[in-house]
């Protein structure tokens, strides 16, 4: 079941009232009710890999208990690695080997693996109530696309008593409107126009794939930053607080702090478990084995996507950005202020872009070439005209509000604005754009494949 | 927490009261949902429940031929039976099947009159008729507002649907003149001939076959009847020998279930003067045909 759909629709506000009306009483209760919905809602697309999430809901679950249980560190290890070899095995498996992927895999294999190393670092406890641990790997709002919330984040929320708040339910209302405005109103349409440009894209002039870059990677920004604030959203709407997973990556100075702000919950899981432990490893080798670090992490992050060798070297060049930094001892700083280094730092990520959208290395050359040998204007074409301002005054709109509340969880924290007049009419603006000039067909979300 | 939930579910339901009321306005103001992929089909079935034609006796029901071959003022005064013509732009056997399971329900018809040409057993089916068929008939009939939601598109699109795409002028049975169609349209189809049959034409004989049993458990009769069409279309002795096929084909299929089948292919009578395009005639053809027609119908009404 998709946030943009029929069965959501009905499925959403049904589970809503049962949860504050009638399963309130218990905390045992509330959270049977989100396990059931949270099954109901995965199984819904395709029932078969629902045992999947379960068997490895349940094997995670034992195992954390056995991990509970023994001091013997080869033991404890054995049984980390067992948990390991599953996750990352079906996740190979699927991503690598089967034409059907189960939505949402990398993102409860990610809290599973994560729920193990914490245990085996000492950071959590085992969690004994079964029902809070299911309920936490196929928690509904995030399963299929993220955020991917620690277990130290999630787990304890589900085990304490949940209190309906007026400020937070209003908030996540707002997040879902934003949300649905980024995915409806920016994402499906730049998805629509960069698909007719990255189509023929050995036709179009030089402004032709530029645009056709940019209109990509705003898309893929307003796709998944929408999702996640709409997840974020439906979660508040329940009384959870969920990780943040964007903060206004646009705004980034250099490459280093553009990664602190895009997809945080996976950037920070894999600096976490991949990058600090590699960091560790080498040491002994300065700058050149940082480097490495950051060089192999970022090949996973590339690897993650697919068995594609655009998205392997996506990766590596988004490491290879980092290079400078790490050279300069500049990693962690946040770049100086100006409006010039953001915009470099855009048509850096904006460029690297075009590989990951291209379909082949072959693909994604020609695209390179073409932007520096084709000719600048001649021969450009859109679509429709009217959509792309549409889609135009659109993003100006998103980039006005975000650089406006840029200090806040998400632009539409407006409780400030005077007088109430005022918000109303921001709320039914972005409505309204959504219910206007939304496309005929909604587009999936692209990180549910991923 | 209670009175707080409360508070928050009627702010939130006074929030979207206005977006309720706007779609409201957008039916009345004929900007209707996207029921079908067929807008002619749309508009006509939302006006006919905005309009309902009352009982119908003699149902109308299948593609741009029974659409347009069909004279209402003969049919609807002459024949001296309630009449309605449901029919639209390009709809198969298999659509016309899913859309009569509907509408034989909703007005009880007496008969069913379908106007056939080759070309409604050549596509697949298309899937939007058998949503919108599939639907409750008490939403479809009493809240048809419920597919601004269920067939979510824009209101930009739904308002170039309304006021820019062309569409024909029903008259009161629901018909429509061939000609408005054409006007101030240059012919292309002058080479354009029979070509059947295609990979969709054997679901379409099945659809036939279907539909024609349901007509009869239904027991409402069908009259179905082969249109006439250019005599250029079918040019070649070969084409002749498949459409020939193609007639025997659907009246074995009609006859085997107790049902009519009238046949006016015959390019003596109907020369191509008589037609606006290839398989639809003109005002005047429709005329002759509807005439001969009516004949032919009393027979089979009484």
């Amino acid at each position: 079941m998709l946030f943009l759909s029929l069965p959501f629709l009905l499925f959403f506000p049904v589970f809503f009232l049962l949860y504050w009306y009638v399963f309130d009483r218990s905390l045992r209760a509330q959270n049977w009710l989100v396990l059931a919905g949270s099954y109901f809602f995965y199984g819904w697309w395709d029932w078969r890999f629902l045992f999947l999430l379960i068997a490895s809901s349940l094997l995670n679950y034992l195992l954390g208990l056995l991990l509970a249980r023994t001091n013997r560190d080869g033991y404890r290890q054995l049984l980390v690695g067992v948990g390991l070899v599953q996750g990352l095995g079906c996740l190979l498996y699927f991503k690598y080997f089967n034409p059907l992927l189960p939505l949402g895999i990398s993102f409860y294999t990610f809290k599973t693996i994560s729920y193990l190393l914490d245990i085996r670092r000492g950071k959590i406890g085992p969690e004994r109530d079964w029902v809070v641990f299911f309920s936490y790997v196929a928690f509904f709002p995030c399963v299929l696309s993220g955020p991917i919330d620690r277990p130290g984040v999630l787990l304890p929320q589900l085990k304490a008593r949940r209190e309906f708040g007026v400020e937070q339910g209003v908030d996540g209302l707002r997040q879902i409107l934003w949300g649905l405005f980024k995915k409806v109103v920016i994402a499906d349409n730049c998805s629509r126009l960069s698909a007719d440009i990255f189509g023929h894209y050995a036709t179009q002039p030089v402004s032709g794939l530029v645009l056709g870059a940019f209109l990509n990677t705003i898309r893929i920004y307003a796709d998944f930053s929408g999702y996640s604030d709409m997840a974020i959203g439906v979660g508040s709407l329940l009384g959870f607080r969920i990780s943040r997973n964007f903060h206004y990556p646009f705004f980034s100075r250099n490459i280093a702090e553009f990664w602190r702000r895009w997809h945080i919950t996976l950037t920070s899981w894999l600096t976490e478990y991949v990058y600090l432990p590699l960091s560790i490893y080498f040491r002994d080798y300065g700058k050149p084995g940082q480097i490495a670090a950051i060089l192999i992490n970022f090949a996973l992050i590339g690897i993650w996507h697919g068995p594609r060798w655009t998205y392997l070297v996506f990766g590596v060049l988004h490491g290879c950005y980092y290079i400078p930094l790490i050279l300069r001892g500049a990693l962690n700083k946040k770049g100086g202020t100006g409006g010039i280094k953001m915009v470099g730092t855009f048509v850096l990520v904006m460029l690297t872009f075009v590989m990951f959208f291209s379909g082949s290395m072959r693909e994604a050359i020609g695209y390179y070439r073409r932007m520096v040998s084709g000719p600048m204007f001649a021969g450009f074409t859109v679509e429709e005209g009217v959509s792309l301002w549409v889609t135009m005054v659109s993003i100006l709109l998103m980039f006005g509000m975000e650089w406006w509340q840029r200090d806040k969880e998400h632009p539409l924290q407006i409780d400030g604005v005077k007088p109430f007049a005022l918000r109303l009419f921001i709320y039914y603006l972005l409505l309204g754009m959504v219910l206007t000039f939304g496309p005929t067909n909604f587009t999936e979300f692209i990180y549910i494949r991923f | 927490m209670g009175r707080g939930l409360n508070r928050f579910l009627l702010k939130l339901v006074l929030l979207a009261l206005p977006v309720v009321v706007g779609y409201e306005i957008l039916y009345r103001l004929r900007i209707y949902p996207v029921l079908t992929n067929s807008q002619l089909f749309d508009n006509k079935m939302l006006d006919v429940q905005r309009h309902p034609p009352g009982g119908v006796k003699l149902m109308a029901m299948g593609s741009s031929v029974t659409l347009y071959d069909l004279d209402s003022r003969m049919l609807g005064q002459d024949l001296g039976v309630t009449y309605y013509n449901f029919a639209s732009w390009g709809m198969q056997m298999t659509d016309i099947g899913v859309v009569l399971q509907a509408l034989v329900k909703e007005y009880r018809p007496s008969y069913v009159l379908i106007c056939s040409s080759p070309r409604d057993f050549v596509n697949p089916a298309n899937g939007s008729y058998f949503d919108y068929a599939g639907t409750a008939s008490w939403i479809r009939e009493r809240f048809p507002e419920y597919f601004y939601l269920r067939n979510y598109n824009p209101v930009h699109v739904l308002y170039r649907r309304r006021f820019k795409s062309p569409r024909p002028h029903f008259d009161a049975w629901g018909g429509a003149a061939v000609d408005e169609m054409w006007k101030g349209v240059v012919r292309q189809d002058f080479d354009e001939h029979l070509d059947f049959p295609t990979p969709g034409t054997e679901l379409q004989y099945r659809a036939l076959d279907s539909l024609c049993a349901f007509l009869r458990a239904e027991k409402v009769g069908l009259i179905f009847v082969q249109a006439p069409m250019e005599a250029r279309y079918v040019n070649t002795a070969a084409r002749r020998q498949v459409l020939a096929a193609h007639f025997e084909r659907c009246r074995a299929i009609v006859e085997a279930r107790g049902q009519d089948y009238l046949n006016y292919y015959d390019t003596t009578v109907f020369k191509d003067s008589l037609f606006a395009d290839l398989t639809h005639l003109s005002s005047a053809g429709r005329e002759v045909l509807t005439e001969k027609m009516v004949t032919d119908l009393r027979r089979v009404l009484n």
